[in-house]
């Protein structure tokens, strides 16, 4: 995938809309299921990929694939900009065009039971699985739903000091074996 | 690697998974802009952490999303075209001199933004009923496009803490800052002017706050004060 992608990324700044549609079409479900979980609004989600899909058109010469994949690079796009939003909506969300999609529900014990293409995961799942089991739910949860230290410890119920350990661990152990 | 080193790290990571706010996130904004170091660790988490995003189960978006950004193209392109066209004609001009050239190209560009439709007034009145979430309204408020003039009316009895005020934002989304509409009034109703710009970008959905600000209202322009009340415009 990732071979496809900064191809396509190639191909784009040179103006290439075929393979504009192609990258939308392969990385649009996955970014948006990123920013709903993130939003919780259906319109908003549109918005941020309207938005960042055109910050792809036009910035993708400036993709370098020394600095990093191309699937973080769009990854990065879309989650920045979710991320600004949240951060910029008030403390209470408008539940208007709430999504009631069960995927809301809470990551349970082990988030990786929810990875559909655990091969895409690749060394990150590897030293993922050398987390606790607390640790690992804390950082993929976070990743994913852009809840911040003290949102994690409400949702795990749990003390803040003890969240933000079992996050930071987390890091620390994932970062060891990654650069391993 | 040093501590140091290390600790910056791990504080990277925290902020690329979005887990700081307040002070710690301040504090890693302020590495972010302007320390090579810190950036080369967030490069780090976000090439590492990005296959997360393709392992969430796929859900496609509505197909309007992928026309919308056709269109968008579209018009770009048609926009651009325009230009060289006219960057094409300047080339006549050249004879006549650097003078000539520059005053035609501020004639292009002139004629260029002539060219561009603004975009129009929304058609229809539009209202909206501000309250919290789950309660009985506080406001009801309207937009008069023809008049350019928003109306508020209170629906209760109500006060503001001494020295504070309620302001009205409307909520452009899509990482755009919220822009104040004015201040909401405490009884009987008010109304006043609001510039085009702003009238245009009025749309219905668009969602609405009220915060509370120093009596007068927010002097930086972004909302200080919490969010109290909330509404969404609707086109009559």
């Amino acid at each position: 995938m990732e071979d496809l992608l900064s191809n396509w990324l190639a191909d784009i700044a040179r103006g290439d809309r075929v393979a504009f549609s192609r990258l939308y079409e392969r990385t649009a479900p996955h970014l948006f299921a990123q920013a709903l979980r993130i939003l919780k609004r259906t319109d908003l989600a549109e918005e941020v990929l309207q938005e960042c899909f055109l910050k792809i058109w036009k910035q993708a010469a400036d993709f370098d694939g020394e600095r990093g994949t191309a699937m973080a690079w769009i990854a990065t796009i879309v989650r920045n900009r979710c991320l600004d939003i949240l951060r910029r909506m008030p403390r209470e969300p408008i539940v208007t065009a709430a999504v009631s999609e069960n995927f809301f529900s809470d990551v349970g014990t082990d988030p990786l039971a929810y990875l559909e293409e655990k091969r895409e995961a690749g060394a990150l799942q590897r030293c993922l699985d050398l987390l606790s089991q607390d640790e690992r739910r804390a950082v993929v949860t976070a990743f994913w739903s852009g809840l911040t230290h003290r949102e994690l410890a409400e949702r795990f119920q749990s003390p803040l000091g003890t969240v933000k350990s079992w996050v930071r661990r987390g890091l620390e152990r994932l970062k060891g074996c990654l650069e391993s | 690697m040093s501590s140091l080193l290390e600790e910056k790290s791990i504080e990277a990571g925290e902020y690329v998974l979005g887990v700081l706010e307040g002070e710690e996130l301040r504090r890693a904004e302020h590495h972010g802009a302007q320390d090579p170091e810190w950036h080369r660790a967030c490069e780090f988490w976000e090439s590492r952490l990005a296959p997360l995003v393709f392992a969430l189960a796929p859900l496609t978006p509505p197909r309007r999303l992928w026309n919308s950004i056709e269109a968008k193209l579209d018009e770009e392109g048609a926009q651009e075209s325009l230009f060289r066209n006219f960057f094409q004609s300047l080339r006549f001009w050249r004879p006549l001199g650097m003078m000539t050239t520059v005053l035609s190209l501020v004639l292009a560009l002139y004629v260029a933004r002539g060219l561009w439709e603004k975009p129009p007034l929304p058609s229809s009145p539009m209202v909206a009923w501000v309250g919290q979430p789950e309660g009985a309204p506080l406001w009801v408020l309207s937009v008069h496009p023809g008049k350019k003039m928003l109306k508020a009316r209170t629906l209760q009895k109500m006060s503001a803490p001494s020295g504070k005020s309620m302001e009205l934002w409307m909520l452009p989304g899509a990482g755009r800052a919220p822009v104040s509409l004015g201040l909401m009034p405490m009884v009987g109703e008010k109304q006043w002017e609001v510039p085009e710009a702003v009238l245009i970008a009025l749309n219905s959905g668009m969602g609405l706050a009220v915060s509370m600000e120093p009596e007068g209202g927010s002097s930086t322009g972004t909302p200080t004060g919490p969010v109290l009340y909330q509404g969404q415009l609707v086109s009559l």
